[in-house]
């Protein structure tokens, strides 16, 4: 017969509840709760520069309308220009040795900062295509213009972050990519020779791809926080 | 609690930044001790996960590898040179500090608070980090090395550019967490170590040579350490032969303190040694260490 002390175990017991309300203090329990405090404070001001900057891009669009096809795809090139560079802060203003050794460390900065940014900018494009009064050429030919060439400009520039930890060299890889999609499209006048819906499934493909390339780019990142050896 | 090192190694090329490093640390102040390149600043950032090399490091069951989340919750780390956001304010960046490291609102509030009292940044809260001098810069490192109240606390220069009362303020804060914390910290200013260090690490090019506390590494240059107050032409030859650790001019004499295995002179009088001599001992090389004949 095992003679147990009854006080001693709700000691315990009450010990652990103690403990445990400590913790439940200290950390955040919930992720959205802690995702949503690191974006406020990363990105309030960039999202207040964004939409100010938009509300000049659609005023102007909608007055000079040949400019739209000028103004609108320009914003978005600057809008991935300042998200390049929110992923890069750490390594411009050597924050790095701080995050590595907090609980976000890089690998869940750089997935939290690639998520904000790639909704942020969704949210954008659908308010483009929204306000904008624009006819299914256009909305193709607008499309092409932007929301394909950021995403595969982005994808591109992020991956060689890795490599290249310098702000203008990743700045340059960024204008060159976009570039080179925005002279391919006029090159092959994509803009007349397809479809909406093939037209959706190109930019539906090149947003997976992102996704894609992102959660590996994350991966990789995080091992090389954790992993040692 | 204890942190053990097992084994660290760390190679740039075919050189050793950190050699063969087996350390056990226990609740405590323990000072890292070695010239500039010795080593210290790597095996830290070792310790903090931030290197990557060969060896295990352990807090308790936590292997620093394989559970780096739960090692880094008891972490705090503050990097000689930290980078900072430079238009944050100091409570912008405290805050931004806690939210990295998943505290909560409430606790992060209650912490900062308390935290700024002790270092004396009260006043200093609203201002840009840009516009802090060096030693604010340090304070509020400290600060954000303290936030999740670690119990491994890695402090790397950490008195380095503060002033005498600063540095004061530091040691009391240091001295009131040894008692629930592991500390190492890195230095190159010896006062420092013999105020607050329980234990001190001696690093030479990258390794540890001397592990023991204050009284029992001074026995090692203990009949070592000589005062001599010799005329000037005279004390400038011996000053030119031997290892000084302290000179001073005096009208036509010089008076020196002189780490020396044998007699420097013959009117050189022993005396106690303290940590500016065993550091001079294992650092610099004597100049030329014939005894002197009189």
């Amino acid at each position: 017969m095992v003679n147990i002390d009854l006080k001693a175990l709700d000691e315990t017991k009450k010990a652990c509840h103690q403990e445990l309300h400590l913790i439940q203090e200290k950390y955040n329990a919930r992720y959205s709760q802690l995702i949503w405090r690191y974006m406020v404070k990363e990105y309030c001001k960039l999202f207040i520069f964004a939409f100010m900057s938009f509300g000049a891009v659609l005023i102007m669009s909608i007055m000079f309308q040949q400019m739209t096809f000028v103004c609108i795809p320009l914003y978005f090139v600057i809008f991935g220009l300042l998200a390049l560079l929110e992923n890069m802060k750490d390594d411009l203003y050597h924050t790095k040795e701080l995050m590595v050794t907090s609980y976000m460390n890089e690998g869940r900065s750089f997935l939290y900062r690639t998520i904000v940014i790639i909704v942020f900018q969704m949210i954008m494009i659908g308010m483009t295509f929204l306000v904008l009064p624009l006819n299914s050429k256009e909305f193709i030919y607008l499309l092409l213009l932007t929301v394909f060439p950021l995403f595969i400009a982005e994808m591109i520039a992020l991956s060689c972050i890795q490599l290249i930890r310098n702000l203008g060299g990743i700045a340059v890889i960024y204008m060159v990519v976009y570039g080179i999609v925005i002279v391919c499209i006029h090159y092959f006048h994509l803009e007349v020779i397809i479809s909406m819906k093939e037209c959706l499934w190109v930019v539906g493909g090149s947003f997976i791809l992102y996704i894609v390339s992102m959660i590996l780019l994350y991966k990789q990142r995080k091992e090389s926080t954790v992993l040692w050896n | 609690m204890e942190l053990v090192l097992e084994n660290i190694n760390k190679k740039y090329n075919d050189c050793y930044a950190v050699k063969n490093v087996n350390v056990s640390l226990k609740t405590g102040v323990h000072a890292l001790l070695g010239a500039n390149g010795s080593g210290k600043t790597t095996l830290m950032k070792m310790i903090c996960g931030i290197l990557k090399g060969e060896g295990e490091v352990h807090f308790d069951d936590i292997d620093l590898k394989n559970e780096y989340d739960n090692y880094a919750s008891h972490l705090g780390y503050m990097p000689q040179h930290f980078g900072y956001y430079p238009h944050y304010t100091v409570k912008e960046f405290l805050e931004y500090m806690c939210i990295i490291k998943n505290l909560s609102p409430q606790y992060s509030q209650k912490r900062i608070e308390t935290l700024v009292k002790q270092l004396n940044l009260e006043d200093k809260m609203n201002t840009k980090m840009k516009k802090l001098s060096g030693g604010m810069l340090k304070r509020v490192g400290i600060i954000q090395a303290l936030l999740n109240e670690p119990d491994i606390l890695i402090l790397d220069e950490p008195t380095a550019g503060l002033d005498p009362k600063e540095r004061i303020i530091f040691r009391n804060l240091i001295a009131s967490l040894s008692s629930t914390a592991i500390i190492l910290l890195s230095t190159h200013i010896v006062s420092d170590i013999e105020t607050i260090a329980d234990d001190i690490l001696i690093m030479k090019e990258g390794e540890i040579i001397m592990h023991d506390n204050y009284d029992e590494l001074l026995k090692v240059v203990e009949g070592k350490v000589w005062e001599l107050e010799l005329p000037t032409q005279e004390g400038l030859a011996i000053m030119a032969q031997k290892r000084v650790v302290k000179s001073h001019n005096r009208h036509q004499s010089i008076h020196m303190r002189i780490v020396s295995d044998q007699k420097p002179h013959i009117l050189a009088q022993l005396v106690n040694p303290d940590l500016d001599d065993l550091y001079l001992y294992y650092f610099e090389e004597e100049p030329n260490d014939e005894t002197f004949d009189h």
